[in-house]
């Protein structure tokens, strides 16, 4: 039996010689090449979803309230005042719309490019999309030089991304892709410091960690994950032959992580002050675990609505692969990465213990957890490539046309998904809001300033239909009753109305405002409240 | 594989229609009235719950359990602001039985009261539709509950495209 293995491994060496001749052996060229391969593999991904076929689309689809919410940030930004530390949000309040949120620097940044080249939502969905780019080369570079394999790696990153979720918040308005997107690139400036242990690296990992926590809290996960990492460092379960330690100087690891974290901290505690001192508490700041019956509203609503929201059956059938190929080719599987996969796994476990009211009704928590999908597959890549090299470099075509097969299927599940998100019904479901994509010059035109305080009706989001036509105001829900919609109207404050359902609004308020109508548009009619 | 490389197309059309209120034979309680003064004919719903000029498609067994987009294009006209005006497309099982009601409202595409507005919206059809594998397609606008409401069609075009197998 020892003959014979033996003679495998010779023969497959012969092979694998034979094959190196073939590999690209001016640097540059190689380097060339993995950027070329990258640029053009993400470019054709993102044009077969049907990314770019809707770049030019308003805030809308699934939580299209949420989305408005952050445009309305940079939105606020641009038309009122660039100060970083006040971001405000278009629904009015007594101290001028300000309110506590996560690190604003995505939205701030929309705003700057907004001064820049005039308003259009397209440059903020554009920049969000190159960051997220940005990220996943990021990852593929890391794969492409642990693997030694551009095409692997390539597969490794689009398998990652292949989610539905995460390709529809990508080119959007939303913090978490790009969080995501920091956080990959936070682990390829880890990778490159554990094989060149410069301080340069270990400091572009925490710079890119702590902005990706700053953007979405759970991204600290990463560094408390590099501080475990340290600790397993210590007591040698990365020693190896080539490779004492890690990290050479530990306390200044400790240092970095910790500052990390309390600026992270510091910022959140800011933004929730923010909120109370100017009573306008309009994201939630806080960890939702719920209740008792939480647990089974998650798994009813994960079951019916989101399961293949997140990734396609064939992903899942790849990860439950992976795990697989990790317990059984366990002797190949690189301790580094298997240890920072189940890191995430640990953290990402805690994450969804923390905000499981969160995942009841929002897809987009999903994302913060896909670091941990983008290395379940490096680490199962890596254990089949390294088990082929040793003993059968046929694995390697097999492994090709699986993970290909399989992303065919996952890459159509994302397109037929986006697609669906774009459609009229998911428009209808979330609230039809395209009377408002328009309105804007209209009210211009008629001498509406946006700063003219307006009631609108009928909105049961946060501020989506004041964000559209970009006026500052307080929204009426089909919930508010006729006596705080009587307060409402009679306040002094109270300049215009806008209605898109009169007959609605005429059995909770009956008194009419004929006289009063300014213009029309779209279902929708403009009131004067007030000369 | 192939079908990975091409990434542009993803529907192609299979079936046009177009309704003309002068000399479509397919009217229900919509009247057709002449402007003398354009020149036209268009097609008027004025009391609660009339349908107007509608497409019947009975599929070709070929063409059935296939995606579909369903494209609407024309001109509306109503005098009334909040238009209860859709457009309604309603499916039916091979023993003929309804197997869904789907409206599209026209208000969002009124730009301008008492003016011709141009519209273009769409649906998405899979081959089964609420559980059920439908054989029939029929389309048509309805005014809802309106009741002082005038809504007008000078033409409905109605484009049924294939979503391309990917």
């Amino acid at each position: 039996m020892q003959a014979i293995l033996e003679n495998v491994k010779l023969w497959n060496s012969r092979q694998r010689i034979w094959l190196e001749k073939f590999a690209i052996q001016k640097p540059l060229a190689g380097k060339l090449i993995t950027l070329l391969l990258f640029l053009f593999a993400i470019n054709w991904f993102y044009d077969y979803v049907g990314m770019y076929a809707y770049i030019n689309v308003r805030p809308c689809s699934i939580h299209s309230s949420a989305q408005c919410q952050r445009a309305s940030i940079a939105l606020n930004y641009y038309e009122t005042s660039m100060d970083f530390f006040k971001p405000r949000v278009q629904k009015y309040s007594e101290m001028g719309g300000v309110t506590g949120v996560e690190f604003p620097i995505m939205y701030y940044a929309d705003a700057l490019i907004y001064k820049c080249f005039g308003f259009h939502e397209n440059y903020a969905r554009l920049f969000s999309l190159l960051v997220v780019s940005f990220g996943l080369l990021m990852f593929y570079l890391l794969a492409a030089r642990w693997l030694n394999n551009r095409i692997f790696a390539m597969f490794v990153v689009l398998s990652g991304a292949a989610s539905p979720a995460f390709l529809f918040y990508t080119p959007n308005f939303m913090p978490d892709a790009p969080s995501v997107a920091l956080v990959l690139a936070s682990w390829y400036y880890f990778f490159r410091y554990y094989r060149n242990p410069k301080e340069k690296y270990l400091l572009a990992f925490f710079v890119f960690a702590c902005l990706a926590a700053l953007i979405k809290v759970v991204a600290l996960i990463s560094v408390i994950a590099l501080l475990c990492i340290l600790i397993l460092d210590r007591i040698g379960f990365y020693k190896t032959a080539e490779q004492n330690r890690i990290f050479k100087k530990p306390w200044r690891v400790l240092t970095q992580a910790v500052i990390c974290i309390l600026l992270v901290l510091l910022w959140y505690t800011y933004a929730n002050w923010l909120a109370k001192a100017y009573h306008n508490e309009t994201f939630s700041l806080k960890p939702e675990m719920g209740d008792e019956g939480t647990w089974n509203a998650l798994v009813q609503n994960v079951k019916q609505l989101w399961l293949y929201h997140y990734y396609a059956y064939e992903s899942y059938v790849l990860m439950g692969i992976s795990v697989l190929v990790l317990l059984v080719f366990a002797r190949y599987v690189s301790r580094l990465l298997f240890s920072i996969t189940l890191l995430f796994f640990l953290g990402n476990l805690a994450f969804v213990f923390f905000f499981l009211n969160q995942f009841i009704n929002h897809d987009y928590y999903i994302i913060s957890i896909l670091p941990l999908v983008f290395f379940l597959f490096l680490t199962m890549a890596d254990a089949l490539l390294r088990f082929s090299n040793v003993y059968f470099l046929a694995l390697r075509p097999i492994l090709f046309l699986l993970i290909l097969f399989n992303f065919k299927e996952a890459a159509l599940n994302c397109r037929r998904n986006y697609e669906n998100r774009y459609s009229n019904e998911i428009y209808y479901w979330a609230g039809d809001f395209r009377p408002y994509f328009d309105l804007e010059p209209r009210l211009r035109a008629a001498g509406i300033k946006r700063t003219d305080l307006t009631i609108s009706g009928f909105d049961d989001t946060f501020c989506s239909s004041l964000y559209l036509m970009n006026q500052i105001g307080i929204p009426i829900s089909t919930a508010h009753d006729s006596l705080k919609i009587k307060e409402l109207i009679q306040w002094e404050k109270s300049k215009y109305l806008i209605l898109n359902d009169t007959g609605r609004f005429r059995s909770v308020y009956p008194y009419h405002f004929a006289s009063e109508i300014v213009l029309t548009h779209r279902g929708l009619t403009v009131y004067r409240l007030k000369h | 594989m192939f079908s990975l490389i091409s990434c542009r197309q993803t529907s192609v059309p299979v079936r046009e229609e177009f309704l003309i209120p002068a000399v479509s034979p397919y009217h229900m309680q919509d009247t057709v009235i002449y402007d003398s003064l354009n020149h036209l004919s268009f097609s008027r719903l004025r009391h609660a719950s009339d349908m107007g000029m509608y497409w019947h498609f009975e599929m070709p067994e070929e063409m059935q359990g296939k995606d579909y987009d369903l494209v609407f294009e024309g001109r509306v006209r109503s005098n009334y602001v909040q238009s209860k005006g859709v457009l309604v497309f309603t499916a039916y099982d091979m023993h003929k039985a309804q197997v869904c009601w789907w409206t599209l409202p026209l208000s969002p595409h009124i730009e301008k009261l008492n003016e011709w507005n141009a519209f273009r919206d769409s649906l998405r059809l899979t081959g089964w539709i609420n559980g059920a594998h439908y054989s029939t397609i029929r389309v048509f606008p309805f005014l809802g509950d309106s009741k002082q409401e005038h809504l007008d069609f000078d033409t409905l075009k109605i484009t049924l495209k294939q979503r391309q197998e990917l």
